[in-house]
C-alpha cells in the first residue's frame, strides 16, 4: 500500500512532466505541422539554465525556474526564426531532421559547458519527504505535480481564453481560413514555439529535481514524451495531458512491479514501456485516444 | 532561317549528337572500368588502417542505401535503420561464433530475417502517417537498445559480445583473399557488397517499382488513384531497407569482431540521417558519398585529436584543455551537418552536383547559341 501510494505520486509527477512536454509537441504540431524534436533540447538546456541561474548564481529557485523558462522561450523563437523559417513550409520531413540537428548540437554544447556527469540541481526540496496518510512521499514529487498542474491549466486558459490562443486554434483547425481572417501564420508559429520552449524548460527542471539530478540523459526524456503525444492523438492538447499522465504512471508502476513479478525483464524494461503501450494503441486505434482520423483531400 | 520545321529524321537539320547521346555505351564501360580500378586498386595504394576506415565507410554506405530506398524513393522517414543493422550484427555474431554457421548461410539468413522484420515494421507503418512513423521508428531504436542490453545470453549485455566468426566459403576465406591482408580483403568484400546493392538500388529507381515508390512519396492519394498498391510498395520498401540494413550489420560485425549495444543507438541513427542528408537522400550515389564524407571526417578528426587545431578544440580526457569533450564531438558534428546541409543544399552533394551540371549545361547552350548566331551572320 505504501509502495502503491508512493508510486502513484511519482507516476503523476513524471507523467505531469511528460504531459507538458507532449503539450508543447502537440501545440507546435497542430499549428505548424512540424514535429519539433528540438523540444528535447529545451528540456535539457532549461534544466541546466535553472542550475546555472539558481545553484551557481544564487538566485532563488522560483526565479531561476522562471528565468530559464523565459530564456528557453527566446531560444525556441530563435531556432524557429533563424533556422526553421528558412525551410520550405511544406517540407515537414526536412523540418524534423533540422530539429534533430538542433537537439544534437545543443546536447554537445551542454556537455561542453556543464560537463557530462550528473549534478545536483540545487532545488529547495532535495531529498525531503512529507507524510501523507502515513506514507512518506518525496516533497519534490508533490511540487512537480503542483507546478505541472498550474502550467497545464495556464496553457489551456491561454489557448481557450486569449486572442493569441484563438489564433493558434484557428490556425490548427484551418490555416487558410485563419489567414483569411487576418491571422498571421508566422506570428502563430513564433508563439507556439515560445510556449513550447517555456514549458519544456519547466519540464526539464522538474524532471531533475529531488534525487535524480541534471545530466545530458534528459534529452532522451523528450523522446519518452513522444509516445504520450501519439497516444493522446497528435493534434489534441487534452489527449497529450492524458497520454503523458498515463505514460508516467505505466512507467513508474512497471518499475515497481518488474523486480517482483518478472525480474527477468530487468531494470531497463520500465524505460521501454511507453513505447510498448504506444505500439498497442497504434495497432488498435491509429489516430490515438482523442485524435480524429484525418480526412485527406486532394 | 525563318520557319524551317526541325525534324530529327532530316539529316540537314539533325541536331549535333550531344555528349549524352553519343556515349551511352562508352560511358557505361568507362564507369565500370573506373569502379573496378577503384575497387581493386585502392587496397594496393593505402595502408591497412586507412583501408579499415574505408571498409567501415562501406558498411555505413550500405546501411544508408537502405534509407535511400525507404526514405529517398518511398518518402518514409525512418530513424530505425540501426535497429535492423543491430539485429543483423547480433544474429550473425551469435550463430557464427556459437554455432559456427557458414558465412554464406549466415548472409542468406540475416537478409531474410531483416526482410521479415522490416515487413512486420512496415505492416505497422502503413497504418501511420509521416510523423507517427518517425516516432514509431524512434521507439524501435529504444526497443533495440533494451533488447541488446537485456538479452544477455545472446548479446552479452552492455559489455557486448565477440563477433569473430569465420568468413570462409568452401575454402575461400573472405577475410584473406589470395595475396591480400585482412584489411585489403575486407575492403574489397565490403565495397563489392556496396557496389552490388547500389546497382540494385539504381535499377529499382529506373523500373516500375522505383517509379511507384516515388509516386507514393510525391502524393500518396494520387498514387493510389492511378492504381499503385501503396500498401504493398510501402511494406516492400521497409522489407528491402531492413534486409540491406541487416546485411550491413553482418559486415559490421565481421569488420569489428566485437559488438556492443552502443553501436546501434540513437547517435548511430542520427549519423545515418546525416549521411543520407549530406550525400543526397534519393540517389544511391548520395549514400556512398555521404558515408565516405561523414564517417571519413569523423574518423579523421578522432585520429587527429592531439594535433592542431583539434588539440585546442577537443578534450580527449578529463581535465584536458579544449572546448568540447571528444565524446560529444560526434553528436555535435552530426547535428551541425544536418542543420547546415538542410539550410544550404537540402538535396545534398548529389543535388549540388546536379546544380553544377545544369549550370555548365547552360553555359554550353549559351555558347552554342552564340556560335549559331555567328554562323548565320557569316553565311
Amino acid at each position: 500500500m505504501t509502495d502503491v501510494l508512493q508510486t502513484l505520486v511519482s507516476g503523476v509527477a513524471v507523467g505531469g512532466a511528460y504531459a507538458i512536454v507532449a503539450l508543447g509537441f502537440v501545440i507546435v504540431f497542430s499549428a505548424t505541422g512540424i514535429l519539433n524534436l528540438a523540444q528535447g533540447a529545451f528540456v535539457l538546456v532549461g534544466a541546466y539554465l535553472t542550475l546555472q541561474l539558481g545553484a551557481r548564481w544564487g538566485l532563488p529557485f522560483g526565479v531561476a525556474l522562471l528565468g530559464s523558462m523565459v530564456l528557453c522561450a527566446v531560444l525556441a523563437v530563435l531556432v524557429e526564426r533563424l533556422l526553421l523559417r528558412r525551410l520550405s513550409p511544406r517540407d515537414h520531413g526536412a523540418a524534423v531532421l533540422l530539429t534533430i540537428g538542433v537537439l544534437f548540437v545543443s546536447e554537445a554544447v551542454v556537455e561542453s559547458i556543464w560537463g557530462v556527469e550528473a549534478q545536483r540541481l540545487g532545488d529547495p526540496w532535495g531529498l525531503d519527504t512529507v507524510t501523507v496518510l502515513d506514507v512518506a512521499v518525496a516533497e519534490s514529487d508533490l511540487w512537480t505535480c503542483l507546478i505541472c498542474g498550474v502550467l497545464i491549466v495556464a496553457t489551456f486558459l491561454g489557448l481557450q481564453r486569449t486572442r493569441a490562443g484563438l489564433a493558434v486554434r484557428a490556425t490548427a483547425s484551418d490555416q487558410e481560413a485563419a489567414i483569411a481572417q487576418g491571422i498571421d501564420p508566422r506570428m502563430v508559429m513564433t508563439m507556439t514555439f515560445a510556449a513550447a520552449g517555456a514549458v519544456a524548460a519547466a519540464a526539464g527542471t522538474l524532471l531533475s529535481t529531488g534525487s535524480i539530478g541534471v545530466s545530458s540523459a534528459l534529452a532522451a526524456t523528450a523522446f519518452s514524451a513522444l509516445p504520450a503525444m501519439v497516444l493522446g492523438g497528435t493534434t489534441s492538447p487534452g489527449g497529450a495531458v492524458v497520454g503523458g499522465l498515463l505514460m508516467g504512471l505505466v512507467q513508474q508502476f512497471t518499475a515497481l512491479l518488474v523486480p517482483d513479478v518478472a525480474p527477468g525483464l530487468g531494470a531497463r524494461f520500465a524505460g521501454v514501456t511507453p513505447y510498448l503501450v504506444l505500439l498497442l494503441v497504434l495497432l488498435i486505434r491509429p489516430q490515438g485516444l482523442f485524435g480524429r482520423r484525418a480526412v485527406a483531400r486532394f | 532561317m525563318a520557319t524551317v520545321v526541325r525534324s530529327d529524321t532530316d539529316p540537314a537539320v539533325r541536331p549535333r549528337p550531344t555528349p549524352a547521346r553519343r556515349s551511352g555505351v562508352v560511358r557505361r564501360v568507362l564507369a565500370a572500368a573506373v569502379v573496378l580500378v577503384l575497387l581493386l586498386g585502392t587496397p594496393l595504394y593505402f595502408v591497412d588502417s586507412t583501408l579499415a576506415t574505408l571498409a567501415y565507410c562501406a558498411v555505413f554506405a550500405l546501411g544508408a542505401l537502405g534509407l535511400t530506398i525507404l526514405t529517398g524513393y518511398a518518402g518514409q522517414l525512418s530513424i530505425a535503420q540501426p535497429f535492423f543493422i543491430g539485429v543483423g550484427a547480433y544474429l550473425s555474431a551469435y550463430l557464427g561464433v556459437e554455432s559456427g554457421w557458414n558465412v554464406l548461410a549466415l548472409t542468406v539468413l540475416v537478409v531474410v530475417a531483416g526482410g521479415v522484420l522490416g515487413a512486420l515494421a512496415g505492416l505497422v507503418a502503413v497504418r501511420l502517417s509521416g510523423i507517427e512513423l518517425a516516432i514509431v521508428s524512434i521507439a524501435l531504436i529504444a526497443f533495440g537498445d533494451y533488447l541488446f542490453n537485456q538479452w544477455k545470453s545472446v548479446t552479452g549485455g552492455e559489455n557486448g559480445r565477440s563477433a569473430a566468426f569465420s568468413l570462409e566459403i568452401g575454402g575461400l576465406d573472405l577475410a584473406a583473399l589470395p595475396g591480400m591482408t585482412r584489411s585489403q580483403s575486407l575492403f574489397v568484400v565490403c565495397w563489392t557488397a556496396v557496389l552490388l546493392v547500389a546497382l540494385v538500388a539504381r535499377a529499382i529507381r529506373r523500373q516500375r517499382a522505383g517509379r511507384a515508390m516515388m509516386a507514393i512519396r510525391e502524393h500518396e492519394r494520387a498514387a493510389e488513384v492511378i492504381g499503385i498498391d501503396v500498401r504493398a510498395y510501402k511494406i516492400g520498401a521497409f522489407a528491402l531497407a531492413s534486409a540491406i540494413g541487416a546485411l550491413a550489420g553482418l559486415l559490421y560485425a565481421a569488420l569489428q569482431q566485437y559488438i556492443t549495444p552502443l553501436d546501434f543507438d540513437l547517435n548511430t541513427a542520427v549519423l545515418f540521417l546525416a549521411i543520407v542528408v549530406v550525400g543526397g537522400v534519393d540517389r544511391p550515389l548520395g549514400a556512398v558519398l555521404g558515408a565516405l564524407l561523414v564517417y571519413g571526417a569523423v574518423q579523421w578528426v578522432s585520429s587527429h585529436v592531439d594535433s592542431w587545431p583539434f588539440d585546442a578544440l577537443l578534450s580527449s580526457f578529463q581535465g584536458d584543455a579544449g572546448l568540447m569533450p571528444i565524446g560529444s564531438f560526434l553528436t555535435f558534428f552530426t547535428g551541425l551537418l544536418l542543420i547546415v546541409v538542410l539550410l544550404w543544399e537540402p538535396q545534398g552533394l548529389v543535388g549540388l552536383g546536379a546544380r553544377a551540371k545544369r549550370r555548365i549545361a547552360s553555359w554550353d547552350v549559351a555558347a552554342r547559341l552564340r556560335r549559331d548566331h555567328r554562323d548565320e551572320e557569316t553565311s
